[in-house]
């Protein structure tokens, strides 16, 4: 739109209004967006604080603590639910004074299980982010609730009279049982009205899947107990996503339980672009889509339904290898595909579950979570016929995430009212009548499901900061002659729950009786459909971004300085390309090529992704935004240009043009071998034990004395799954600060907690030849904290005593003592430590501010800092075990990163206290300590990862 | 005279052109217009540090470009390469003192100012590469209300307290060498007064030489006092060498880990210093055409020198990277490996170019000889450590033991603005100093010329004015041994009376004849030093085991080994106060006013005349007894003159 270049300037129409809306982000127009620390101290306008004081929260009933007489700073604790995508994860939400300070995992929650994810961790800055949406904008300027609400009358009286004759709805993705249950009434009451949905992570294919094979649209859940082999076809089993915390924390609790049957929950992964799922896999395989949809029919005709397609040598081994395991399994396996999978693909594995006999068993199926209406190419048709001319668009961004096939400008363009609500100003939001600001799930009544249907109470902990209302408000707002609160709406949905019920489920975060039944489902006859020839070329695929998602995460400067998982990028999307492709193309990582689909292009740096299957380019959804003044402004490039509404996921014969230019990526490590070391142990079935065991190196010096308490720390390789749940955890805990792009690609990251990625070189001999499949080198996910030392060479260094070791094992950091020689960096052998380069705490806005934990010390400019377990948790138990004169009960102390990981990899607690999970989990043959030859002696141990006795050898 | 004397250049000069030739590029009205060009030059780089400063100090470290893991880059390597410089020079000229060379004569000031001025551009980078600078001094030990401690453990606790040994020590052996030519300087300038033009310098110059007169046991006391700091130099030298490699060399870090490393940091830094001392010396032989001064010996030794030094540097890196290749520590190794082929690759090679093969061209004899290859290769060396102090930092930063951490580092424009910044600062200084003072010592060229004063005769003998109250009887003569003589004919002529002598050089035989041989600064140095080694190992030993008792990295509460380093380098900062106190207080100097400077032509005592003197210790007495002595002396003295009070 180049027309429009002038509209979002600065002398334009939207830097009008962002002079007008924010005066202190006006300057962002003018500046250089790479100054984005200078952007969070733009303060914004926080009149909405001043609202706290409302008495709202007088329904809210806190689960952990429950005090008459709450002492100013102490601790309140709410069961919520954070979503993702619209699905609800449960969790416990940490307030003090009447602020929201950090997610903890809810272990009542029968999904999540006391899991978390990187999403989850950082909605708690998004509630306090400063680009939020703050008010009602009728034509992008400022307007209120009473102005829009008379806009409507007029309208919405045709409306009632026609029975909602061109009225359309376009729903983001919501599982709300409440306010699914307010559109269908509305629906009854104006049956006229047309419901369409969107969502750019769309799950149609698995519903698609799903309806092929059993004739209905089914959700689809794993039932990990007694699971012994999962094989996955595009799988996204272990990966981002409103599934993660569940499904990783049941496939880790199974690989245990079979682990200690002295057997291997073994995970195939067939696949394009390498993720998680690949990455755990104890085989995988990288395959090109089409080939992986080959190989999926392989195995459905190995397990007696349709035709074996051919394969060449290395698929065809995969294959055989996963069929063997699966076929040693009937009923105790699981075969999955990700979101992103094909309709083929998706059917091919229904049948094969239901052939294998897994469907019913490990496999099971309920009524679709999500609320499914038309999709967006319907509600083009339906504007472009004028049968809708009124569109209300909830928490949904049409135009920016829309196909490029979608002109969503131009459906605005033609309906004569449009109305959108979301948190936002977003690219919908500027291009609509009237935008309305949509209030944040931790400031919000409502409810949501899980994946696994469980309906799941959404508690507000801080009264709206602005002017926000909820999806529910806002619908009986426009429906409805007396509009009601939030609540009122809900406990109206809920009228089954009594007193009693309503306020278990305020202390457990599940509404009772509310999750859908399973249904059982029978195969459909027939065969999977044919396979369609693919036409030649690169495939371009699209994955949604591991850390930003479909963009709604886009302005969370937590996710977007959170390095993805594997390539460890911060701060924008690359191209991915196989080695072998990259070296066809003859361009290396940073290089900027333009991707042609059409007349439609992008351009974008290169990354070369070991593990990729060759031919195929892969992107991430969720950069490239436009809307001047907000943090995901001009990030990356825009995937969404190059999608195709038909096939969201893929998009056949691909033009890579190389522009010539380069650019530095911000990635947080460059060096993935472990040049011949042990950094990461493996321990494979049936050998010797690889860890430590009793062995201790000799030393000079005398043991120190303690007080009977010894922290310490095991984190299990085996069940890390590389999410980065606990490094989200970690900077919400601990007030870390946010550097930005720039001092991310200088090496000037602050989190204290990284997960190291190491893969192997991929074999030359295990590489097929052109058009097969290729193995993939094993990669192992390492999270490195402070390994608190017992003889810290940290502290050695130190000329001020600003680090040093308290009586039961921390290492602290004192953060007033320290004058900044960073002496203790350069001596620590695992560089763990983060120095304030200069003052990035003082660029956080005023909004941010409030987020920050008053347990933990903002760290000035020219300080040290790193993990100290959590110390101000520790204080805490040992205050409380003080006055009442009680030890610290085993998991009474839980850090962090601990309290975040959805595999519950890391355990934390008393060495010293011999039947403490954490010694337990030291005395494993597995635990061997990082580095140990340096006889720092870490209270930071690991337990070597698993693998199967026979393969992967090298 | 020392035998080598005709081939250091002071043969045959008389002490009155020495002090012509060195005190007047000092002197001199104006200045030359390279100086002029070079001082805007070092102002321009010194402006730079400025707003390099600025900059750091408002935004903090980030303008450098250190980063994690390279948290040391080019601060620690300026320092370190700035001290190694300082210390080769202190070093170079205090050994060439207590072997008693000939060749210091016109070395030893270059050498020193050297020392001082490296002391002092390095000196700010422990500072200024803090984080929090204004919290520099929190790494001494001072009372405060916190009752806090720093941490004696830490090798960058000895660092601070080395550094400001070192300083001290250079600035005091500096002082010391410079007291005498001070008074020179002010005795001509003096003389150089043209009604109200030129007082002021003088005066300037007279405050600065603190009433030096040339007495001979102010020279008996000098002369000691400048031995013993030259030897506290060296040791405080090592200590701090030591301290700095020991930063490294203490930790567990790949390639630092080395006990080689102190003689290698002590060997690179002797190397630097006298590669810095050649090239300066070589551009100020030509700048101020001092070829007579500094000849062709002075620069072959210095080239011979260089060469040795290489040799020295080559053993320790073949040494070291033989026992790390030959160690099996496969992170020793590759950080070894890493050095050279590493991303600062070049830094090993300009070591290996610059600093170790550039100096075998002295083993050709010819080029030995010549200045302009000499100042080259004095150059390249400086450079070649350099490369050395950033290959040893910077690429074991940047990829010590975990790949996953590793992070190539880029130092950014006020980075290298600072380093340049901190060049001005040396080069101004050292403008500064060719301007105002000798930069050839004017005292060890005469100690070794030996020369002869100027001949010529007063017409008459002068006796002063006879009413004013008298102090004491002078005799003016030409040559030392005339003054030694009288000495000896006064003191046991003239019992009751004080006998003293002045001269422009220390003399051996006035100090036999006044019996100052038995008197030794020795035991104010030995005193002082052990006192202040007493204070500081008391003080750490009883913080750390009493006071103040933490755990630190699990090492036992009585960490001696620790506390050895700035033991030793306080203990000779103590030494070195106390031997330049006690030489100033027994001196009684500072003193500006001395009925010895009533004697006529005096401002000649530092150029070519010697005064034996009796003076009177308050009583009054009567002049004729040492008249007479000084009458019946042979070779009878210039003049014989009464000196009022």
């Amino acid at each position: 739109m180049p027309s429009m270049t002038g509209f979002w300037h600065e002398g334009g129409p939207v830097g009008a209004f962002v002079r007008d809306k924010f005066p202190a982000a006006a300057d962002l127009l003018r500046s250089d967006r790479r100054q984005f620390m200078r952007v969070m101290a733009a303060s914004l306008a926080l009149g909405g604080l001043a609202g706290c004081n409302d008495d709202t929260r007088d329904d809210i009933v806190p689960p952990v603590q429950e005090t008459e007489g709450q002492a100013p700073g102490e601790k309140l604790i709410y069961a919520s639910a954070a979503l993702m995508d619209g699905f609800a994860n449960g969790m416990r939400v940490t307030t003090r004074d009447g602020r929201p300070l950090k997610i903890e995992g809810n272990p009542e929650h029968p999904w999540s299980q006391g899991g978390t994810d990187v999403f989850g961790q950082a909605s708690v800055l998004g509630l306090y982010d400063p680009f939020r949406s703050q008010t009602v904008t009728h034509l992008t300027r400022d307007s209120d609730w009473a102005i829009f609400r008379g806009a409507m009358v007029g309208p919405l009286a045709a409306l009632r009279a026609s029975g909602g004759a061109g009225f359309g709805v376009l729903l983001g993705p919501v599982t709300s049982p409440t306010l699914a249950g307010q559109i269908a009434r509305q629906q009854e009451m104006w049956p006229k009205m047309r419901v369409y949905s969107t969502g750019a992570v769309t799950r149609a294919a698995l519903y698609e899947g799903t309806r092929r094979a059993f004739g209905q649209a089914y959700e689809t859940h794993y039932d990990f107990s007694g699971v012994r082999v999962a094989v996955c076809l595009d799988g996204d089993l272990l990966d981002a996503g409103p599934h993660q915390v569940g499904t990783a924390r049941r496939w880790a609790a199974a690989r245990r339980a079979m682990a200690r049957e002295g057997a291997l929950l073994t995970l195939f992964a067939a696949g394009a672009v390498p993720n998680l799922t690949s990455a755990k896999a104890d085989h995988a395989v990288s395959a090109s889509p089409a080939l992986t949809e080959a190989m999926a029919r392989a195995l459905l005709a190995r397990a007696g339904g349709g035709k074996a397609p051919a394969l060449p040598d290395q698929a065809s081994a995969w294959c055989a290898a996963a069929w063997a395991a699966l076929d040693g399994a009937r009923g105790a396996s699981v075969v999955q595909a990700g979101v992103h999978a094909s309709v083929a693909v998706q059917e091919c594995v229904q049948r094969l579950n239901a052939a294998l006999g897994n469907t019913g068993r490990t496999v099971l199926h309920t009524d679709p979570v999500l609320l499914r209406g038309q999709d967006v190419r319907t509600l083009v048709g339906d504007v472009d016929r004028g049968d809708v001319h009124t569109l209300l668009i909830l928490g949904a961004d049409p135009v920016y995430e829309s196909p490029g096939d979608v002109d969503f400008s131009a459906v605005l363009g033609k309906v004569s009212l449009s109305v959108q609500a979301g948190m936002f100003v977003d690219a919908t939001a500027r291009s609509v009548d009237w935008h309305l600001p949509m209030a944040h799930p931790l400031e919000s009544w409502g409810d949501a499901r899980s994946l696994d249907g469980t309906a799941s109470l959404i508690q507000p902990t801080i009264a709206p900061l602005y002017e926000g209302k909820t999806a529910s408000e806002i619908l009986s707002l426009l429906f409805e002659l007396q509009p009601r609160s939030a609540l009122e709406i809900l406990r109206a949905r809920w009228a089954d729950l009594d007193d009693e019920g309503w306020r278990r489920a305020q202390l457990s975060g599940v509404l009772e009786g509310g999750g859908l039944p399973l249904r059982s489902v029978q195969v459909a006859q027939g065969e999977v459909a044919p396979a369609v020839q693919a036409p030649a070329g690169l495939d371009l695929v699209f994955r949604p971004d591991p850390t930003v998602w479909d963009g709604s995460w886009g302005d969370n400067a937590w996710l977007q300085e959170l390095p993805k998982p594997l390539t460890k990028i911060t701060w924008e999307n690359v191209v991915g390309l196989s080695p072998a492709t990259a070296a066809a193309l003859h361009v290396g990582n940073g290089d900027r090529v333009v991707l042609h689909v059409g007349n439609r292009n992008i351009e974008g740096p290169v990354w070369v992704c070991a593990g990729q299957a060759d031919d195929v380019v892969s992107v991430t959804l969720g950069y490239g935004k436009t809307v001047a003044g907000q943090l995901a402004a001009e990030l990356g490039f825009d995937a969404y240009r190059l999608r195709q509404a038909a096939d969201p996921w893929r998009v056949a014969g691909v033009v890579v043009q190389r522009t010539g230019k380069s650019q530095d990526l911000a990635c947080t490590q460059n060096h993935t071998t472990m040049e011949g070391h042990d950094f990461i142990r493996v321990q494979r079935l049936g050998e010797a034990p690889v860890g430590d065991g009793d062995r201790v190196l000799p030393t000079l010096y005398a043991p120190q004395e303690g007080d009977g308490r010894a922290w310490g720390m095991v984190i299990d390789l085996d069940a890390c799954i590389g999410c980065n749940a606990c490094i989200t955890a970690c900077q919400a805990e601990n007030n870390i600060a946010v550097v930005g792009r720039d001092a991310v690609l200088r090496g000037r990251e602050m989190q204290w907690l990284r997960v190291d990625v190491y893969a192997d070189a991929p074999d030359e001999a295990a590489r097929g030849a052109t058009g097969d499949a290729a193995v993939v080198a094993p990669v192992r996910f390492q999270p490195v904290p402070c390994m608190q030392c017992e003889q810290a060479p940290c502290e050695v260094g130190c000329p001020v005593e600003a680090t040093l070791h308290d009586h039961e094992g921390l290492n602290l950091m004192v953060y007033n003592r320290c004058i900044g020689t960073r002496a203790c960096s350069g001596y620590c052998p695992y560089k763990v430590r983060r120095f304030n380069w200069t003052d990035y705490s003082a660029g956080a806005s005023p909004s941010m501010v409030d987020q920050r934990n008053p347990e933990v010390s903002v760290r000035a400019r020219g300080v040290m800092e790193k993990c100290t377990y959590c110390v101000q948790r520790i204080v805490e138990a040992r205050i409380v075990s003080d006055r009442d004169n009680t030890p610290i009960a085993d998991g009474a102390v839980r850090t962090a990163c601990q309290g975040a990981c959805p595999t519950s990899a890391i355990v934390f607690g008393n060495l010293a206290q011999g039947d403490s999970e954490v010694a337990k989990a030291h005395a494993d043959p597995r635990r061997y300590a990082l580095l140990g030859e340096l006889n720092t002696r870490p209270r930071t141990t690991y337990l070597a990862a698993r693998a199967s006795a026979a393969a992967k050898e090298g | 005279m020392p035998s080598g004397a005709s081939e250091v250049g002071a043969d045959g000069e008389t002490y009155r052109g020495i002090g012509g030739t060195a005190g007047g590029i000092a002197l001199r009205r104006g200045a030359p217009m390279a100086w002029w060009l070079a001082l805007a030059a070092a102002l321009g780089l010194c402006g730079l540090l400025a707003v390099s400063l600025f900059f750091l100090f408002w935004d903090g470290i980030a303008v450098w470009g250190n980063a994690i893991p390279v948290t040391w880059a080019l601060d620690i390597v300026s320092y370190d390469w700035w001290i190694g410089i300082a210390c080769g020079g202190l070093l170079v000229s205090g050994v060439l003192l207590l072997v008693d060379s000939p060749l210091r004569g016109a070395l030893n000031r270059i050498a020193e100012t050297m020392a001082v001025m490296g002391a002092v551009a390095a000196g700010i980078y422990p500072i200024i590469h803090l984080g929090r600078p204004w919290l520099f001094y929190w790494t001494f030990p001072y009372p405060n209300s916190f009752a806090l401690w720093p941490q004696f453990r830490s090798p960058l606790y000895w660092d601070a307290i080395d550094i400001l040994s070192f300083l001290g020590i250079a600035v005091c052996f500096w002082f010391v060498g410079l007291l005498p030519d001070l008074a020179a300087l002010r005795d001509r300038a003096w003389e150089a007064v043209r009604g109200e033009k030129g007082l002021l310098r003088a005066q300037l110059y007279g405050i600065a030489a603190l009433g030096w007169r040339g007495s001979a046991v102010h020279w008996h006391r000098w002369q000691q006092t400048y031995r013993i700091l030259a030897f506290l130099g060296v040791l405080v030298v090592m200590a701090l060498q030591t301290g700095a490699a020991v930063m490294f060399a203490g930790t567990l870090e790949p390639g630092w880990h080395d006990t080689l490393l102190p003689v290698t940091y002590m060997a690179g830094a002797l190397l630097a210093g006298t590669g810095m001392l050649s090239l300066l010396v070589v551009v100020v032989r030509h700048a101020f055409g001092l070829q007579a001064l500094i000849t062709t010996r002075h620069v072959s030794v210095l080239a011979a020198l260089l060469l040795g030094l290489a040799l020295v540097n080559i053993y320790c890196l073949g040494a070291s990277t033989f026992s790390t290749m030959l160690s099996g520590d496969s992170f020793a190794v590759a950080a070894q490996l890493r050095r050279a082929t590493g991303p600062v690759a070049w830094s090993f090679w300009m070591l290996v170019a610059a600093g170790l093969v550039t100096p075998l061209v002295f083993l050709v004899g010819a080029l030995r000889r010549s200045p302009a290859v000499l100042a080259w290769v004095g150059g390249s060396v400086c450079a070649g450590i350099w490369g050395d102090h950033y290959t040893l930092i910077v690429a074991t930063l940047q990829h010590d033991f975990l790949p996953s951490s590793a992070h190539a580092t880029q130092i950014s424009f006020f980075g290298w603005a600072t380093f340049a910044g901190s060049g001005g600062l040396f080069l101004l200084m050292l403008l500064v100093f060719f301007r105002l003072l000798p930069v050839v010592s004017i005292t060890e060229a005469r100690q070794l010329s030996r020369g002869t004063g100027a001949q010529g005769r007063r017409a008459a003998p002068w006796v002063g004015d006879a009413d004013a109250p008298l102090w004491g009887v002078a005799g003016e003569f030409a040559t030392e041994a005339g003054m030694a003589h009288a000495l000896e004919r006064l003191r046991a002529g003239t019992p009751e009376w004080r006998v003293e002598g002045f001269g422009p050089v220390a003399s051996s035989r006035a100090a036999v004849a006044l019996g100052l041989r038995a008197h030794s600064m020795r035991g104010c140095a030995l005193a002082g030093g052990i006192a202040g080694a007493a204070c500081m190992f008391g003080m750490c030993s009883y913080a750390t085991m009493y006071d103040y008792v933490f755990d630190i990295g699990g090492r036992p509460r009585f960490s001696w080994p620790a506390f050895v380093v700035p033991t030793v380098s306080f203990g000779c900062l103590c030494a070195g106060l106390a031997v330049m106190g006690a030489m100033l207080g027994l001196n009684r100097l500072p003193r500006l006013n001395h009925p010895a400077f009533n004697i006529a032509g005096f401002a000649r005592a530092s150029t070519d005349r010697f005064f034996a003197v009796a003076h009177t210790r308050g009583e009054r007495l009567e002049p004729e007894g040492a008249e007479a002595v000084l009458r019946e002396l042979s070779p009878a003295p210039l003049t014989i003159m009464r000196v009022p009070r």
